[in-house]
């Protein structure tokens, strides 16, 4: 009965087939490139991997799903980390760390945090252990990579984002959503909370600093526009805040490049802000050179090796984006197409 | 007004038996009163009353009749014409031409615009549960259905969002201030008296209104007294019971319904190739409607209050590896009371008043804080009050009213769930409106074969909001349209309409965060037109065919983006295009025992806006609008059987801007049949029914994550006591 119904709006069918028949290309086996998280539109199933391969200059989109059999990568895929060619991405709808083979993206499994799981950011102590954060349970996770269970919960603030470790310690941003502004410092040895540290509101990302310190960069409040935000400079030795430097516009996304120089994200577009925080911040990269339809950088990354920097552009955040790439001077080198939302960007070596 | 008078004499008429007919002016379509009837020997008369009706019971059924009035032609007849019309015009004496385009003319009077009538028979209620079900099989609407008997279904129609699409209960518009929308799955079908749908606003429905008008009425007017009482069960747990009571006599009439329905919702679906039951999408509601209607001499009241309780999860939406994906609660008390009064002033002048109190409490209890931002539990209520005033003039051939309404509304705490707002402000909002309409009918202008209606409408509306600070908005909306008909082919009415519309943005538009601001947000404009016809053919038993061609070009259309904080904001940033063709056929065959109906819609809606050169998205079909939808049925009834078979076919769609085919939903079929018989015991007629939904067990989308039921089956038994 099926055929006959379907053999009756054939037509229609034919009609309203407009599929693209063109294939993504197979991707190479990866030697040196960048990968690009695609975050997917939230509920909508289609997080997405992309590889950039530098030596082939060629871009390879959906690499994940390519490599296995169709099957999605999940909702909401937020970041990634990379030990020993394999990754470890965060998918935080889908409530799992989906751990691939960086040579051939083929899935090596996945860790299921449960319902509310909501992995965020991922810090790998080393090849056998990580760390997550949880958003909705406000705990780090700390997960065995290889039987690929999870060994511990750690209660820490409000919807922890960006972790980082450092000297023995683990240092996590708490955003609160815009409502907290400590970072909570885990001691990897005892996986116990030992301090917790008041920097600027919403603090969301972190990075680590070739000069040894911790960088966290405060969004601010998403209720009281007055509450300034910037970025924290943090001792992981002393466990002190040590500096601070305000910055506008909602910084959120950074990476160190050369000459001891921070690269962080705003509405404005990219700021360069030198880390001894003795110079005011300076636009590099206006918004509107990457993104010309919402003037939105959605993420960043830094390539020390050829000095260029990599910005994800979500377009309008409704359909497949871009990532462009430019020198330390601002000049863009080169765009290509990715997924929807780039929201993280992972330069693998 | 004239829709109702004609729309009640006409049930009172079909609902008679055949030893009376109404009588009606066929260019006011008002009763006419002190008619004299008499055969053609003069030895038997009667006189209609004020009602228009006239007892036959006195003449033979061989008897040729006379109609005659001081102010109308005489009409010839027979007893035996009349019994099986039940209805005769009379034409005006200062009217001269062709009666029969006269007649086609009044078929158009209450048809001037393109409108869909649901039929809704005892057998359809028994299959389709709640008004979203029933409006997705049963018309052009497009129902944006989230799973199951208690997921939430909104009506779209043209391209259009849900919020363009108004809906009037018992004349009250019950949008929700919040989003704009009415979730249908909280209306139950038992209730229901009639259902029509008006592609059209025209000059009789005040409100702006781009995407229609979709009105739901509950209350019958029947002077026989009876009972109707059911009980429904299906595979994934849904139960129901049922029991509605109409009754009066031909001054009051009153009816009364309850529903309470449970349900696990655990329906079946396939996701990643594995079958699975749906979690959390439990729900537990009781609907209870009550109507009194009164009507002495010129003046008519009605009062409905109705009370809804809802209380259910909120399933959220299924990806990989998170198939239970919420446990949010959702709680929902309503209380919406409507009074309706109807006053004739003169033989011309009536005046109508609608007053309308909606008070609703929500609670959303989220533990996982995923829907919910700060807490895990939001608790809000809703009031509008609205008083509507129209005045409306008569002569026949013109038609005219003028409105004025106010509605005021409040919203105590804006921190509802889909807002990120996280202090618990008040919002209030005052909204006026003017607005006149008018039609003007020409028969045989200019001695041209046709007869043709001129209709229009102006509004002004003026919304002043409250959160913090003062919005003022003030809109003027308008409309007109043509009707005519042709002297060689009377059957078919041509309709065309041209109407400049607007969508104030809603509560969670505009006070959504208070971080980005768009407080300022700019209401949609929207300028449509469409041209078709409908025809009514004496094939068989009938032959109804409409067939419609609509564009509509909106202006700043409300986006949501999310940013780089994910957070989203509501945005005017979108120019689209929409145009269309609807189709709709229906044929009764077998003395009206077999329908057979199918409605087809080609909606291409493309966004038009093109805002930068990297932009992908310009010119692409919007996300979840298909190209094509397809309603197919067959119905059988008689007074014992009734089998309906219903074949929904919606093609492919998008849900990226980009169009891209990797994010496509499928095309799908879903096959519905059902069947049942009546029978009587002790004198109370019962019927027993079983519905089989999804026959070919699809595993399908209508929105991406949301997953759709495989086969279920209900079994229905309902009984009715006279």
């Amino acid at each position: 009965m099926k055929k006959i119904l379907l053999l009756l709006i054939t037509s229609l069918l034919l009609a309203s087939c407009s599929k693209d028949n063109s294939v993504e290309p197979t991707a190479p086996a990866t030697s040196k490139g960048i990968f690009i998280v695609n975050e997917g539109l939230f509920s909508q199933n289609n997080a997405s991997l992309t590889y950039y391969d530098f030596e082939t200059i060629s871009v390879y989109n959906n690499v994940y799903s390519g490599a296995n059999g169709g099957t999605p990568l999940g909702d909401n895929a937020n970041s990634m980390s990379v030990v020993n060619e394999k990754g470890f991405i965060a998918v935080d709808n889908s409530n799992k760390i989906e751990i691939i083979n960086l040579k051939n993206f083929k899935s090596l499994g996945q860790i299921d945090l449960g319902a509310g799981g909501s992995p965020r950011e991922i810090w790998m102590k080393d090849s056998t252990t990580g760390y997550v954060t949880s958003l909705y349970t406000n705990q780090v996770v700390k997960f065995n990579a290889i039987n690929k269970s999870v060994i511990k919960n750690i209660s820490v603030g409000d919807k922890p984002e960006g972790i980082t470790g450092a000297a023995g310690k683990l240092f996590v941003a708490n955003s609160g959503f815009g409502a907290s502004n400590s970072v909570s410092v885990i001691d990897i040895a005892s996986d116990a909370v030992i301090k917790s540290l008041t920097v600027g509101y919403n603090p969301r990302v972190i990075v680590n600093g070739n000069d040894g310190k911790i960088y966290v960069v405060c969004t601010g409040s998403y209720t009281d526009t007055t509450v300034l935000s910037g970025v924290y400079k943090i001792d992981p030795a002393s466990l002190t805040v040590t500096d601070s430097i305000k910055l506008r516009g909602f910084p959120g996304e950074a990476c160190e490049v050369k000459g001891n120089k921070l690269f962080v994200v705003n509405s404005e577009g990219v700021y360069s802000i030198n880390m001894n925080f003795d110079s005011a911040p300076s636009l590099v990269i206006p918004a509107s050179v990457v993104n010309n339809l919402t003037m939105v950088v959605y993420s960043i990354a830094y390539d020390k090796n050829s000095e260029t920097i990599y910005c994800g552009n979500p377009k309008d955040f409704l359909q497949n984006g871009e990532v462009a790439a430019f020198n330390l001077s601002g000049e863009e080198i080169n765009r290509f197409n990715v997924g929807i939302n780039p929201g993280s960007i992972v330069i693998f070596k | 007004m004239i829709v109702f008078y004609f729309s009640f004499f006409v049930c009172i008429a079909i609902n008679l038996n055949a030893q009376s007919v109404i009588v009606i002016d066929s260019i006011s379509a008002l009763p006419v009163e002190n008619v004299y009837i008499v055969n053609y020997d003069s030895s038997i008369s009667s006189v209609s009353d004020r009602y228009g009706k006239v007892e036959l019971s006195q003449f033979s059924l061989t008897d040729k009749l006379i109609f005659s009035h001081l102010s109308y032609s005489k009409k010839y007849t027979s007893v035996q014409e009349i019994a099986k019309t039940k209805i005769i015009y009379l034409l005006p004496a200062n009217i001269k031409g062709s009666e029969v385009l006269i007649t086609a003319n009044l078929e158009n009077r209450y048809n001037q615009t393109f409108t869909e009538e649901i039929k809704l028979t005892p057998e359809i209620k028994d299959i389709y549960l709640n008004a979203g079900d029933l409006l997705k099989n049963k018309t052009s609407l497009m129902i944006r259905d989230y799973g199951g008997f208690g997921g939430v279904k909104t009506a779209s129609a043209r391209g259009l969002t849900s919020e363009n699409t108004v809906v009037l209960f018992n004349e009250a518009r019950i949008n929700d201030l919040r989003t704009g929308m009415v979730d249908l799955s909280a209306i139950g079908t038992s209730g229901i008296n009639k259902l029509y749908f008006q592609k059209n606003a025209g000059d009789d429905v005040y409100y702006p209104s781009a995407g229609g008008v979709l009105k739901i009425y509950t209350g019958k007017e029947q002077v026989e007294e009876n009972i109707n009482a059911g009980i429904k069960y299906s595979s994934d747990k849904y139960r129901s019971v049922s029991l509605n009571y109409n009754g009066g006599n031909e001054e009051l009439f009153y009816s009364i319904g309850i529903e309470r329905a449970v349900s696990s919702n655990h329906f079946p679906f396939i996701f990643n190739g594995i079958k699975l039951k749906r979690e959390n999408a439990h729900f537990n509601k009781t609907f209870l409607s009550s109507d009194v209607k009164f009507k002495t001499g010129g003046i008519k009241l009605g009062l409905s209050v109705n009370y809804f309780h809802l209380q259910s999860g909120i399933p959220g939406f299924v990806v990989t590896n998170n198939y239970s994906s919420s446990r949010a609660q959702n709680f929902n008390n309503s209380f919406l009371t409507i009074l309706n009064s109807e006053i004739i002033l003169s033989g011309q002048w009536q005046y109508l008043n609608v007053i309308s109190f909606n008070t609703q409490n929500l609670i959303i209890n989220d533990p996982d804080g995923i829907l919910v931002f700060a807490d895990s539990k939001k608790d809000s209520r809703l009031n509008d009050f609205s008083v509507q005033n129209k005045l409306s003039f008569s002569s026949g051939v013109f038609n005219s009213n003028l409105v004025y309404s106010i509605t005021t509304a409040g919203l105590n705490n804006i921190t509802s769930f889909v807002s990120a707002n996280v202090s618990p402000s008040k919002i209030t909002s005052l909204s006026q409106t003017i607005f006149s309409g008018a039609n003007y009918t020409l028969i045989q202008p200019l001695n041209t074969p046709i007869a043709l209606r001129l209709s229009g409408g102006v509004g002004l509306q003026h919304v002043k909001e409250k959160l913090q600070r003062e919005n003022n908005s003030k809109n003027v909306y308008y409309r007109t349209g043509i009707s005519f008909s042709h002297e060689a082919i009377p059957q078919i009415i041509f309709k065309t309409h041209y109407s400049h519309e607007y969508r104030v943005p809603t509560f969670n538009e505009r006070y959504y965060s208070n971080l980005f601001n768009h407080y300022d947000l700019k209401q949609e404009e929207y300028n449509s037109y469409d041209v078709g016809f409908d025809a009514e053919f004496k094939l068989f038993d009938g032959l109804n065919l409409s067939a419609v061609y609509y564009k509509i070009m909106g202006k700043d259309k409300i986006i949501w983006i999310p940013t780089r904080l994910a957070i989203q904001t509501p945005r005017n940033i979108s120019d689209v295009e929409s145009q269309g063709i609807e189709l709709i056929a229906t044929q009764k065959l077998l003395n009206n025992k077999i329908e057979l109906n199918i409605i087809y819609n080609y909606t291409d809606a493309k966004n038009k806006t093109r805002l930068s050169s990297s932009d992908n998205g310009f010119d692409k079909q919007l996300i979840y609008t298909p190209l094509h939808k397809l309603n197919a049925g067959f119905t059988y009834t008689d007074e014992k059987y009734f089998v309906s078979v219903n074949a929904s076919f919606l093609s492919e769609r998008f849900y990226t801007a980009d169009n891209n085919p990797l994010y496509s939903l499928p095309a799908y079929i879903v096959l519905d049949i059902s069947g049942g018989f009546n029978f009587y015991l002790l004198g109370i007629k019962h019927r027993i029914s079983a519905v089989i939904y999804n026959l070919l067990d699809e595993n399908y989308f209508v929105i991406q994550s949301y997953p759709m039921p495989l086969r279920t089956y209900l079994l229905n038994y309902s009984m009715e006591i006279k």
